[in-house]
């Protein structure tokens, strides 16, 4: 008898659902009991012990019974990722017998993990929970997956990890610049003091030239976009695989709902997805508010054990052991990805070659109308995803990953380390390091709406945070700069000092170069004209003007393109957008030295305005 | 690669034969003063007396200036941003033109008036080329609703300001062509496109505006200064009569579209195309094909216009340009206007009222030209000769000494500091003196009325040609 109708003659489905499984399965391929779950048609626990006694295998869900079966000795020989994998418990060898608990006694991984370590054995299965046997593998593995998830990058590449914030190198690099410039500053203060607006005039200069020119590659990314609607309508959906969606979230009860809702509407096979929310142990409510939406089988709670650092990146990378997918995407609670964007996804791995390590969709808000802070975050964003990520794709200059919304290739993933938890922009630090390692990061043509940040405080905890990060990925790839260099070439190499040590920088240097002109304007001091010989005048004013002009002539193009008419004389006011960024700038220089890894939440779901559905764009 | 080649090739083609026209004439003692006007106001900016970015005057479209920066043979200059600017325009059409468009760019350098642009006036070239590319540029953005458009020629019609002060003229009748071409589109998509396509421009004159004001202390010195762009052309009575008089204004321009009408003929004819493609008064793309049109008229009422034959080229732009867009075979009518386009453009400049392109469009069908520099020159030799250490000259009309001498700090010039003092008093500081006898506006000789009949106290006349006189002390 098959499974179907054995679960039929159980009374546990009905006729109809069924038939609507298995039109799924025909369509999608996947396992018809799981298919079931998926569709909400029966419970976890009823669809395992329907398995077990399908199969005749013993059953077991009480964790204390399982945990009686165990060997710790015989089972702490084992691979706990391996493990994870193959969904199998080797629990304890009996005179050459063998207790496997598994979640999947009849898949062919599980043949292949016996003829791998028990190839003349005689096998015991007994069938448990998929949730039970990761219960079961954090029990027994818990100080690895931790240690793994905290040091896992620090093992694998050290030279990589932000836990260390400054190589001795630079930091004698860092004394020898301040001693040389009191040095200076005692003989000449004039020329010392014009020599660093020349510098830092010639480096605007460049980065203005820099963004107009990746600006224009990407302003093509509308005319030749990376998926068209015809490719996915010619999808041949089933071979479409398992999907992994990462959702780390902290003490955000108020956003699962929307979050499911989203999910839920997304076109990819339920029953190909793999949804993990990963919590914080102590984050009781999220869990709570999470359980409550009864989501399906295909979505799993894990909670995170406590340890420092307590950051995103280390949530990920704890997910990214039990995650089961070909690819992975991370969305924050809040989000509402475009319904095609994973089959979009999938459609341009198989286009763009082996060496894709990830394709990045655009982000942006739902909730832009809401005040002038989101206005302005929306107009950021928009030019952000729109034009510099696509410019810097059609460029093949490295890509700073965004926080979200970014499709990885699992097993390369995990090949280069995963996320650095040391590090608070864990996403452009990837991008960069996948850079490094020869791999190639795309984007793809397909928008996640969030919620941006309403709160001005909260806004510069989040900016600050990002901005930490920036400076801890230029620190990072800056002391690999030979490594850095050999992989991107000359191109990729100066675009990642412009863009990743660039921003920093850049609205460092500001307030102070906006100080000086707003002084001399008021004033009209010529004391500040000894400052400014000729050739650093004139570079002046040409950023001053152009540079300034392009900055918010590029938001009006990337709003207008997205049709947000309304927001268009908003660009004019990026000026006081950007003093914002030069305050959250000290925030985060005076961070990178006192708490470098602190992670500042952003507080989500504090916005009024109620998501939109969201449609294909 | 093999495009590559083939555009660096027709860039080398294009520069060699521009170069070699000027080349032949330069030999004969002619080149067109406004290009030593540049490179002279170019050599006060980088090596005067002090060198400062204010010495080229605020007065001009700046980016004349900007290629003299980085070439410093003032031959070359012209034709080879020419030569550059003709190469983009070649790829832009061909996209769309494929072969096509070796005919069209044969076409244009066989004409005599594209050739005087390219040869001596590159920034006008320069100006009618990227302005039909950005018109052109916005009706794509129209159509097709990509930014990439947008962005371009938005950028691109900004730059039109820094090439010619003229291109603000547009900017109501642009803003006019979008609301009627959007029509079926809302009300703030309208007001978004016109602010998106405008504010480079807008931006661009502001900013033209802050740099009058911090550098000469008047934010609108491009406009009231006695050299201003709009005052320094050559002045037509006709024009005069026409300057702020609507009708007159519009009468001139009609007489002037018919006289030009021989050269500018495809531009009509490309006009009834669009009848055709039942666009006649409809869609924006006829506004906007009017632009030069109107260019031309608000010239005209702005007194900003000199009836030359070269205008007539931006109407040959816009007529390749937009039929480019019909994407129709060119009919025989077409290619019989293009053909007699290009007949009358040896003709008419031959009796143009702009010397210039009169002299130039002879000699390039006889082989000579008049000279016009020898006089310059041959002061600039005697005071390097007589080894003049300070000379004061003024260099509204006696540039080309500064430019022919190559060494700007050898002149007490108007822009200096100090200029008044030494024509006060020049015996204290100068050992020379230039004094233009032909001009009415030469300092020198308005401080020195007898210098016109060869005496200046304390200086002997040392030497003395039609239009130049220098005293030694």
């Amino acid at each position: 008898m098959k499974i179907g109708e054995f679960l039929v003659k159980k009374n546990l489905i009905t006729e109809e659902q069924l038939k609507e499984a298995l039109y799924y399965q025909e369509k999608y391929g996947g396992r018809l009991g799981w298919i079931l779950a998926s569709l909400g048609y029966i419970n976890r626990l009823d669809l395992f012990k329907a398995l077990a006694e399908h199969f005749g295998i013993e059953f077991l869900y009480d964790l204390e019974q399982i945990k009686s079966l165990i060997d710790k000795d015989f089972l702490l020989k084992f691979n706990p990722y391996e493990l994870s994998q193959y969904e199998v418990i080797p629990a304890k060898n009996i005179d050459n017998k063998i207790i496997l608990l598994t979640s999947n006694p009849e898949s062919y991984k599980l043949d292949n993990f016996i003829k791998k370590y028990f190839p003349n054995k005689n096998i015991e299965k007994i069938v448990i929970t998929d949730l039970d046997l990761i219960k079961i593998l954090e029990i027994y593995f818990k100080e690895n997956f931790i240690d793994r998830a905290v040091h896992g990058l620090l093992y694998m590449s050290p030279q990589y990890s932000a836990s260390m914030v400054f190589s001795k190198g630079q930091v004698f690099f860092m004394g020898l610049f301040l001693y040389a410039s009191l040095l200076w500053i005692y003989k000449n203060p004039i020329s010392y003091f014009t020599f660093i607006i020349l510098i830092t005039q010639l480096f605007y200069l460049f980065a203005i030239g820099f963004k107009f020119i990746v600006s224009l590659a990407g302003t093509k990314s509308e005319i030749q976009q990376t998926v068209t609607d015809d490719e996915v309508k010619a999808l041949n959906e089933e071979n479409l695989p398992v999907y992994t969606v990462l959702v780390p979230v902290y003490k955000e009860p108020e956003v699962i709902g929307i979050l499911i809702n989203s999910l839920k509407k997304i076109d990819y096979p339920q029953h190909k997805l793999d949804v993990i929310l990963l919590l914080e142990e102590d984050d009781i409510e999220t869990y709570e508010a999470a359980k409550a939406q009864k989501p399906p089988i295909n979505w799993r709670f894990m909670k995170v054990p406590p340890s420092l650092p307590k950051t995103k990146p280390k949530a990920c990378n704890y997910g990214l052991f039990f995650s089961r997918g070909k690819y992975l995407t991370i969305y924050d609670a809040e989000d509402m990805p475009e319904s095609d964007q994973l089959k979009k996804v999938v459609i341009a791995f198989g286009k763009a070659g082996n060496n894709y390590i990830c394709f990045q969709a655009a982000l942006n808000y739902f909730n832009k109308d809401e005040n002038f802070l989101t206005k302005m975050f929306t107009l950021e964003y928009s030019y952000w995803f729109d034009y510099m990520l696509p410019g810097l794709f059609n460029l093949k200059l490295p890509i700073p990953l965004g926080g979200t919304s970014n499709h990885f290739d699992v097993e390369k993933l995990r090949e280069i380390g995963a996320w650095d938890p040391f590090n608070t922009t864990e996403d452009a630090d990837l991008g960069v390091r996948a850079a490094g390692k020869g791999y190639k990061v795309g984007v793809v043509n397909s928008t996640t709406y969030e919620e941006a940040n309403a709160k001005l405080k909260n806004w510069i905890r989040q900016r600050s945070r990002w901005i930490k990060g920036y400076m801890q990925t230029w620190l990072v790839h800056a002391r690999n700069s030979k490594n850095l260099y050999k992989s991107v070439g000359l191109r990729g190499f100066l675009a990642f000092h412009l863009l990743i040590g660039g921003t920093p920088f850049t609205f460092l240097m500001n307030p102070i170069m906006w100080s000086i002109f707003l002084f001399w304007l008021i004033a009209q001091a010529k004391s500040i004209d000894v400052l400014f010989p000729t050739f650093v005048l004139y570079i002046s004013l040409f950023n001053l003007l152009f540079g300034n002009f392009i900055g918010v002539y590029l938001n009006m193009l990337a709003v207008f393109r997205r049709k947000y008419y309304e927001l268009l004389p908003y660009a004019f006011l990026n000026p006081i957008y950007w003093m914002l960024h030069s305050i959250a700038s000290y925030k985060a220089l005076y961070e990178l030295f006192t708490k470098p890894f602190y992670w500042q939440k952003t507080q989500h779901g504090i916005t009024k305005f109620k998501p939109p559905a969201i449609s294909n764009a | 690669m093999l495009r590559a080649f083939i555009i660096c090739l027709i860039f080398i083609s294009i520069f060699s034969l521009l170069f070699s026209i000027e080349h032949l004439a330069y030999e004969q003692g002619y080149i067109y003063k406004g290009i030593l006007f540049y490179a002279e106001k170019v050599l006060l900016a980088e090596e005067g007396n002090p060198p400062r970015l204010e010495n080229i005057g605020f007065v001009y479209p700046p980016l004349a200036f900007l290629p003299f920066l980085f070439i410093k043979n003032y031959k070359i200059v012209s034709p080879i941003v020419s030569a550059f600017v003709i190469s983009i325009f070649f790829i832009y059409l061909s996209k769309h033109l494929e072969k096509k468009s070796y005919l069209v760019v044969g076409f244009l350098l066989l004409n005599p008036l594209v050739l005087f642009l390219a040869i001596y006036r590159f920034e006008i070239l320069l100006f009618y080329i990227i302005l039909t590319l950005s018109i052109s540029m916005l009706i794509i953005h129209i159509e097709t609703g990509y930014s990439f458009y947008l962005f371009i020629g938005g950028i691109l019609f900004g730059l039109t300001f820094f090439l010619d002060f003229r291109s603000l003229f547009l900017i109501p009748f642009i803003t006019i062509a979008i609301f009627i071409s959007a029509k079926e589109k809302e009300f703030s998509h309208q007001l978004a496109l016109i602010i998106v396509k405008l504010s480079p421009i807008i931006f661009f004159a502001l900013a033209w505006v802050y740099l009058n004001w911090i550098f000469t202390g008047s934010p609108l010195t491009f406009v009231t200064s006695p050299y201003s762009f709009f005052k320094s052309g050559p002045i037509d009575t006709n024009i005069l009569i026409a300057k702020g008089n609507f009708l007159k204004s519009l009468s001139y321009t009609i007489s002037k579209l018919l006289a030009d009408m021989p050269i500018t003929l495809p531009y009509f004819i490309t006009l009834l195309y669009m009848r055709k493609y039942r666009m006649f008064y409809i869609l924006p793309m006829f506004m906007l094909y009017l632009s030069p049109i109107l260019l031309v008229f608000l010239s005209i009422y702005f007194a900003s216009f000199f009836p030359a034959y070269y205008h007539a080229v931006i109407f040959l732009f816009f007529a390749i340009v937009f039929q480019k867009f019909l994407c129709e075979k060119p009919t025989k009518m077409l290619v019989i206007s293009f053909l007699i386009s290009l007949v009358f453009s040896w003709i008419l400049p031959l009796y143009s009222k702009e010397l210039n392109e009169k002299h130039f469009t002879k000699f390039l069908i006889s082989g000579k030209i008049a000279q016009n520099i020898r006089d310059y020159k041959e002061v600039a030799n005697i005071l390097k000769k007589e080894q003049c250490k300070k000379t004061l000259i003024d260099d509204a009309s006696g540039f080309p000494i500064v430019v022919f001498v190559g060494n700007p700090r050898m002149f007490y010039l108007p822009y200096m500091y100090e200029y008044y003092t030494v024509l006060s008093y020049p015996k204290a500081y100068a050992d020379c003196i230039v004094v233009d006898k032909s001009s009415d506006i030469d300092k020198i000789s308005q401080r020195f009325p007898e210098a016109i009949i060869g005496h200046i106290n304390g200086y002997y006349l040392l030497y003395e040609n039609k239009k130049f006189a220098i005293f030694k002390r």
